[in-house]
């Protein structure tokens, strides 16, 4: 060999290694790219299934769109759902049989290990008997095992260990988009359960409104007509015990009415419509008209702008504050009144009920609106304590607040504000 | 002068009668329909002053009543006045409908208090 011969070996290797390098460097450049793309299109599919709730459209995607990713001719999925398995080809056939775990030990092997099986020279399954490759990959969830994914080709050897990595990346966002429908299935049928119950419930309540009243109105008529016609003719204890009973009936009657209006409180539709205010105010104080008349109870009302809302719940509102104002008078009022004012605000609009009652102690004036609080100690006043409470919902459902001022001897003003009338656009309240 | 006739319509037989007590105490004839399925031809062919009427009933309602009194030009301007149980169920329809509109329990003030009142627009009207 020459000096000059191995001068050149060196250069010889480097150039061969250079080409080599080069070639090496290319195709991992081409595998990298090829990676790349399957990760980019990994990251698509897992988009699409997680956009959808429904299983059938998170299935469809994938018998459409993991072709992108993997060789298959064959796409099955198999998931636990509760103690049963169920089995559905996506892709290809066969169409599944009932699913026998003995005769499918590959399937079986991934299910009890919970651990991916790649399958290269044909498997003793009889559901996947014709194809040669397959790839097996568990899907799970934080609750466990969920079931399995399997892609096949009539091929031999065709799936390498890349191939799983892919197909273990897309298992990962299949169970979780299967996992958001599952809740999501879950939630609707529990939703519908309890919007049943719900209505089951309101129906009852009204069912019972309406038996309770029949003997309860028979029982405060009777009582009443019976000291109205014999007044004269028993001792005054008769009478005063009958009126007793007449009273425990006003009180039941009371319970049942707001035990009523919160249930329908609690459902009914979210339909704001400009109120005549004024309308309701009169509607209100014409359910209290005989109270009124025979308390001799000086009532004005002002000007009262229009609301955004919904008018029987206003009503509501006022029948409730004017009912209280009624009832907290006092007995030895020399001049019970009732004024009711509204005024506009730029935001909203207020409205006040004033009385010159017997007037509320400050200390009691905090829990006033809080559920089956009665802060007075007046006696022979029927109620729960459900009134203010209810009242202070229907206010907040409408979008308002409420409050309160009050001088202990002199009297009290509620107050609560509303949205303005203007604030309603073809019946739907503006944002 | 003979006194003007209420028909009290209400499925309840005991509240029904207390009402028709309660009625004739005030200076009617009273008179009790507890099947309301009949409670149109009657109000029809004896025509009285006033009809007290409850909505919650079988067969036929309340509120298809006071639609077929109105709808009926030998009815229509017969004053009923509705007695119900839960006024926020009430439809527009029937607020409309109404002459007027009590909530139950209905108290003998109340009926007190209507009945001076048509008993002072039924003696306009025969004045006339």
């Amino acid at each position: 060999m020459s000096d000059g011969d191995t001068a050149a070996l060196p250069r010889q290797l480097e150039a061969l290694d250079r080409e080599q390098l080069l070639q090496t460097s290319r195709k991992l450049l081409a595998e990298a790219d090829a990676l790349s793309s399957r990760i980019s299109v990994l990251n698509e599919i897992g988009l699409a299934i997680n956009e959808s709730l429904d299983l059938e459209r998170i299935e469809h995607v994938i018998a459409k769109k993991a072709k992108w990713l993997l060789d298959f001719d064959h796409c099955s999925v198999c998931l636990k759902e509760d103690d049963d398995w169920r089995i559905k080809t996506l892709f290809g056939g066969p169409e599944p049989e009932t699913l026998d775990l003995g005769k499918m030990p590959n399937l079986a092997q991934v299910i009890y290990t919970p651990r991916p099986v790649i399958i290269k020279a044909g498997s003793e399954s009889t559901f996947l008997k014709d194809y040669a490759s397959q790839i097996i990959i568990p899907l799970m969830a934080e609750s466990g095992f969920m079931g399995a994914i399997c892609f096949a080709t009539t091929e031999s050897n065709r799936y390498t260990r890349d191939d799983l990595r892919i197909g273990h990346m897309l298992a990962l966002q299949l169970s979780s988009a299967i996992r958001n429908a599952r809740n999501f299935a879950e939630l609707q049928v529990t939703q519908a359960e309890l919007k049943m119950r719900v209505e089951e419930l309101d129906a009852y309540g009204h069912t019972i409104a309406h038996d309770l009243k029949g003997p309860l109105g028979n029982v405060k008529l009777r009582a009443e007509m019976f000291s109205m016609k014999f007044r004269e003719q028993v001792p005054e204890a008769a009478t005063k015990l009958v009126a007793g009973i007449g009273q425990s009936a006003d009180q039941m009657t009371q319970m049942v009415n707001q035990l009523l209006t919160l249930a329908k409180l609690r459902t009914g539709d979210e339909q704001f419509t400009p109120v005549n205010v004024r309308k309701v105010v009169d509607a209100a104080l014409e359910r209290y008209s005989h109270l009124v008349e025979t308390k001799g109870i000086h009532v004005e009302v002002s000007e009262l702008p229009d609301a955004c809302g919904q008018a029987q719940w206003i009503e509501e509102i006022f029948a409730n504050l004017i009912s209280n104002a009624i009832k907290y008078m006092g007995q030895e009022n020399a001049t019970p009144s009732i004024t009711i004012t509204g005024t506009s605000q730029p935001a909203a609009v207020r409205y006040e009920v004033r009385d010159t009652g017997i007037g509320i102690k400050p200390e009691a004036q905090g829990s006033l609106f809080e559920m089956f609080s009665r802060v007075h100690e007046v006696p022979d006043i029927e109620g729960i304590g459900l009134g203010l409470s209810i009242v202070s919902r229907i206010i907040t459902r409408l979008r308002g607040e409420i409050g309160v001022e009050s001088t202990y001897g002199e009297g009290t003003t509620f107050w609560f504000t509303l949205p303005p009338a203007t604030t309603c656009v073809e019946g739907e309240l503006s944002p | 002068m003979t006194k003007p006739l209420a028909y009290v319509v209400d499925d309840d037989r005991l509240l029904g009668e207390a009402y028709v007590h309660a009625l004739q105490m005030c200076g009617f004839t009273a008179k009790h329909i507890q099947d309301s399925t009949k409670a149109l031809p009657l109000i029809t062919e004896e025509q009285p002053v006033v009809v007290l009427l409850d909505m919650q009933m079988p067969m036929l309602n309340g509120a298809q009543v006071l639609k077929a009194l109105r709808e009926n030009e030998s009815t229509a301007d017969i004053k009923v006045i509705v007695a119900t149980a839960n006024h926020l169920m009430l439809s527009e329809e029937v607020r409309a409908q109404a002459n007027l509109v009590l909530q139950k329990p209905v108290s003998m003030d109340q009926i007190r208090q209507f009945a001076t009142r048509m008993l002072t627009l039924h003696k306009a009207s025969e004045a006339d």
